[in-house]
């Protein structure tokens, strides 16, 4: 899994700083500190820009923190975030696309590539593309599976889909990126 | 087995050029972004905790007082209301009744009072007639009016009686006028 190897304390215990006022602000640094980055990086994955992801990953913390007196505890709170995350994400594209219909697409590939941030592995490269060539849900599925090690429950509670239509997806995607591989590397 | 050991598992069987490549972010961030992105998050949910406590600050002992400010504002809008007795929506059907009326009876006068009308009347009459209802009703006045604007034949008055300007004078003198 891609993300730093900190030592923070489990979710239940964050949980009960928050919600402690002599704690709280305490339990809201471990929660953004512990999330942070694994959040970012499921949202840059979406978003594909920086600086869209950076605004997405804040509006999702101002959220998550906003919802908190609202969590159930029916799933866990690292998919809760990540559903909040998700659909901000979504959202945002959403409003994006319909701002610039041409977004998202292969011109919008190569802003990407002449932006600052990014990595000329020409492999990586032709990666991303076959990724961004996925439709939304097979992309988000696959991201959550490939790069953040997520087990397939998981996954479904966080897209509310069956783990069947999960496998059945990721399958599609691993085996179009393999494709599209195949025919560029 | 572990999460990772699963997942590269199904990806070598299925996609080996995928399991080939290295596993890292395609993108890379701006320096000490992550810090800098805690601390920006941290001051804004700062922000968000002094609203939160800004909407939701209370007076001390705002619970145990406000029943009792309530209640006196309760008792101070009865006791200063001021009844205005309303008028009785009958009286006002009555009044709508009665302008009802009245156009209609204008419309019914209107109708039956216009020359027209009269001149359909009058062309109904024979000229007997007409001499005879003169006969009984004019007086010399109306009759010498009639003739003066040629609505009458003055020979036609022959054998008709009708009261003279003076027997007319004399009548009014005697009269209680």
């Amino acid at each position: 899994m891609i993300a730093n190897h900190m030592t923070y304390p489990d979710d239940l215990q964050i949980l009960e700083l928050i919600a402690l006022p002599a704690t709280k602000d305490a339990g809201y640094r471990q929660l953004v500190s512990k999330y942070k980055e694994k959040l970012y990086w499921h949202i840059r994955r979406m978003v594909e820009e920086h600086d869209d992801a950076d605004d997405v990953l804040q509006n999702t913390f101002i959220k998550v923190v906003r919802s908190l007196n609202g969590f159930q505890q029916q799933s866990s709170l690292y998919t809760w975030m990540y559903r909040i995350a998700t659909n901000e994400s979504l959202n945002f594209i959403k409003s994006k696309k319909s701002k610039h219909s041409e977004s998202l697409d292969k011109g919008h590939l190569d802003a990407v590539k002449d932006s600052h941030y990014f990595d000329e592995n020409s492999a990586l490269n032709h990666l991303r593309e076959a990724i961004n060539a996925l439709p939304e849900k097979q992309k988000l599925v696959f991201n959550l599976r490939y790069y953040d090690e997520m087990p397939y429950q998981d996954i479904a509670d966080i897209t509310e889909t069956s783990v069947g239509a999960l496998k059945a997806s990721y399958h599609y995607a691993v085996k179009k990126i393999e494709e599209h591989l195949k025919a560029t590397v | 087995m572990t999460q990772y050991n699963d997942i590269m598992d199904e990806i070598v069987e299925i996609a080996p050029i995928l399991a080939s490549l290295p596993k890292s972010n395609l993108d890379q961030v701006p320096e000490h972004y992550f810090d800098q992105v805690e601390d920006e998050i941290l001051s804004q949910l700062s922000l968000l905790k002094d609203d939160n406590q800004r909407q939701l600050a209370l007076p001390a002992d705002y619970f145990s007082k406000i029943d009792e400010v309530i209640m006196e504002r309760i008792v101070d809008q009865v006791q200063g209301a001021k009844i205005i007795e309303m008028p009785s929506r009958k009286i006002n059907y009555l009044k709508y009744a009665a302008i009802l009326m009245f156009f209609v009876a204008c419309l019914g006068v209107l109708r039956y009072a216009t020359p027209e009308k009269n001149m359909d009347v009058a062309s109904q009459l024979t000229q007997s007639e007409v001499l005879d209802y003169m006969a009984d009703n004019a007086e010399d006045f109306d009759i010498n009016m009639l003739i003066d604007q040629g609505m009458i034949d003055e020979s036609t008055l022959d054998g008709i009686s009708y009261i003279s300007i003076d027997e007319e004078t004399e009548y009014i003198l005697d009269s209680d006028f």
